[in-house]
């Protein structure tokens, strides 16, 4: 088989994976807070078809054809290297609702997961029935803890502690957040956004539910934070619609080119087969 | 690719949820009291196909991963209650409540649910009642032979009778919620109580952050036909955006199988 058939199959793949990614990410399009993914592609494997070969200085007078260098033939695989979260700041959407705050800024909130800390930009909160700030899926919103040690678990029930509560007694009271996450019920506080930012939040990982997680500690920035907390807002997704359509024009042309690759060498291989046999 | 082509049939679930909730807002603009309803959508699950910060050799490590979302899903389809507009009615019973509260009503089966349409009727013996027959709670009967009847902004209830005289009947009683967007919307402008709600705190009109009744007005819908036309085109192309996804992967699948003729 002709060894240039798999680049092309490689291309393919990539290609197909480029596909998968704006899928998400326009199936995103209206996902409060989501950041869209891109990919990034690299050569694989490459490896030399034949060496590079040594100049041997001719005997006769040279010409210019003579010193063209041989670098000898690679043939190099298509991958995704690794995708990217394009982390730019979508479109802010004003709702009036007291309870969506939307983040101007790198920062992330603190809330607490099933399987620990985690953050997210999908600032729609709610009430539950006891008084505590929760994500849509019902996760609570954390007050400012502690700076944490590497490789220290706190336990569950200290990071529950953290969790923001309203003063149920006196329902309905008015509810301010301040542009630094201070949030007051009728004039008293009675906690604060965890707000973080991170050294680079290229390192942190997407779960699903908007949520991200940070597995490196030394990536929580411990900088003056330039975050802004927005009431009455919520962030819309930064999926931009041309980019996404371009990039699935690129994908689908890249596929049909490398598929074209393939089939070429499919009838080559035709031809040899069924062609040269007749002589 | 085939992970493409679901992942783009969520998207397009998802709009389409977004379009029949704002199909439902948009039909309900001119009912009375009704709260506009929220979609929210938040991403699925990812495939980590290589985590960043993996080793690659002995010293380097991958600086980022291959994280492959495959969709999308509702979170919650949510009430908004915002505040409506007041329509003055001039009807003594049309009553409307102006800030946060609900009025109760009794169900013919006894089970008590929660309202802002406050447009009150009065039955053959006198008992205030919504559209729908549901009898206020605390009950409220207007005596016969009343001339006219007077709501205070805390929900004193007095009848002036032919003669001119003047006498308290009734107070009405308002309740809230810790987290009203939690409430169970059952439809007839109704809501019931849930286990995200809390339980209902009942209170005079006025006091408690509870709002106050304004008696000749009735609260109207709060959607905003702008705001719903405005979603509704963001819906409608996100679908097609998504279909356009599931059309070129189903064209990527076709030039794959013509690579063998």
């Amino acid at each position: 088989m002709s060894k240039g058939l798999w680049p092309a199959v490689s291309g393919s793949l990539a290609q197909s994976e480029r596909l998968d990614s704006v899928a998400n990410n326009l199936a995103n399009a209206d996902t409060n807070g989501f950041k869209r993914d891109q990919v990034a592609f690299k050569a694989a494997m490459s490896s030399a078809l034949s060496a590079s070969q040594k100049e041997e200085i001719p005997y006769k007078a040279p010409t210019e054809k003579d010193f063209h260098k041989l670098d000898g033939a690679q043939s190099a695989y298509a991958m995704v290297e690794g995708t990217y979260t394009d982390f730019a700041q979508g479109r802010a959407k004003l709702t009036g609702n007291p309870l969506d705050v939307a983040l101007e800024g790198k920062g992330f909130l603190e809330v607490l997961g099933p399987q620990g800390v985690r953050f997210t930009r999908h600032g729609s909160l709610k009430l539950s029935p006891d008084g505590t700030l929760v994500t849509t899926e019902g996760f609570p919103v954390l007050n400012p803890g502690e700076q944490q040690e590497a490789g220290k678990v706190t336990p569950r029930e200290e990071l529950l502690a953290r969790a923001i509560r309203l003063d149920v007694s006196k329902p309905g009271g008015q509810l301010t957040i301040t542009k630094d996450g201070k949030i007051f019920q009728e004039r008293l506080q009675i906690g604060q956004l965890a707000v973080t930012e991170f050294v680079d939040p290229r390192l942190l990982q997407k779960e699903g539910s908007s949520l991200y997680r940070n597995d490196v500690a030394a990536n929580v920035s411990q900088e003056a934070k330039g975050t802004t907390v927005e009431q009455g807002m919520v962030e819309t997704s930064n999926v931009n619609a041309v980019s996404e359509m371009v990039e699935l024009l690129k994908a689908t042309r890249m596929f049909e080119a490398n598929e074209k690759v393939i089939r070429t060498y499919g009838d080559l291989e035709g031809r040899a087969v069924n062609d040269l046999g007749k002589l | 690719m085939l992970r493409a082509v679901h992942t783009a049939a969520t998207g397009m679930e998802a709009m389409q949820t977004n379009v029949d909730n704002v199909a439902n807002n948009m039909a309900n603009v001119n009912t009375t009291a009704y709260k506009k309803s929220a979609a929210e959508f938040q991403d699925l699950y990812y495939q980590t196909v290589r985590a960043p910060g993996t080793q690659v050799s002995s010293d380097t490590n991958l600086p980022t991963g291959v994280q492959v979302g495959v969709g999308v899903k509702t979170s919650s389809i949510h009430k908004e209650f915002t505040m409506g507009a007041a329509k003055p009615t001039g009807n003594p019973y049309d009553l409307m409540i102006q800030g946060e509260g609900f009025f109760a009503v009794q169900k013919e089966n006894g089970e008590v649910v929660y309202t802002r349409d406050g447009s009150f009727k009065i039955d053959a013996s006198g008992r205030l009642m919504t559209s729908g027959g549901h009898l206020m709670q605390p009950p409220i009967t207007i005596p016969a032979g009343t001339a006219s009847v007077g709501v205070s902004a805390t929900g004193i209830v007095t009848a002036k009778d032919s003669q001119g005289k003047e006498s308290q009947i009734g107070q009405i009683e308002i309740v809230s919620f810790t987290n009203a967007a939690g409430l169970n919307s059952t439809g007839s402008n109704e809501y019931q109580v849930s286990e995200s709600s809390g339980a209902p705190v009942q209170g005079q009109p006025g006091t408690n952050s509870l709002g106050t009744i304004m008696q000749g007005n009735l609260e109207a819908s709060n959607v905003n036909l702008v705001n719903e036309m405005v979603n509704l085109i963001q819906a409608q192309r996100a679908y097609e955006m998504n279909s356009k996804v599931m059309q070129a992967a189903d064209q990527m699948l076709q030039v794959s199988t013509n690579v063998i003729k």
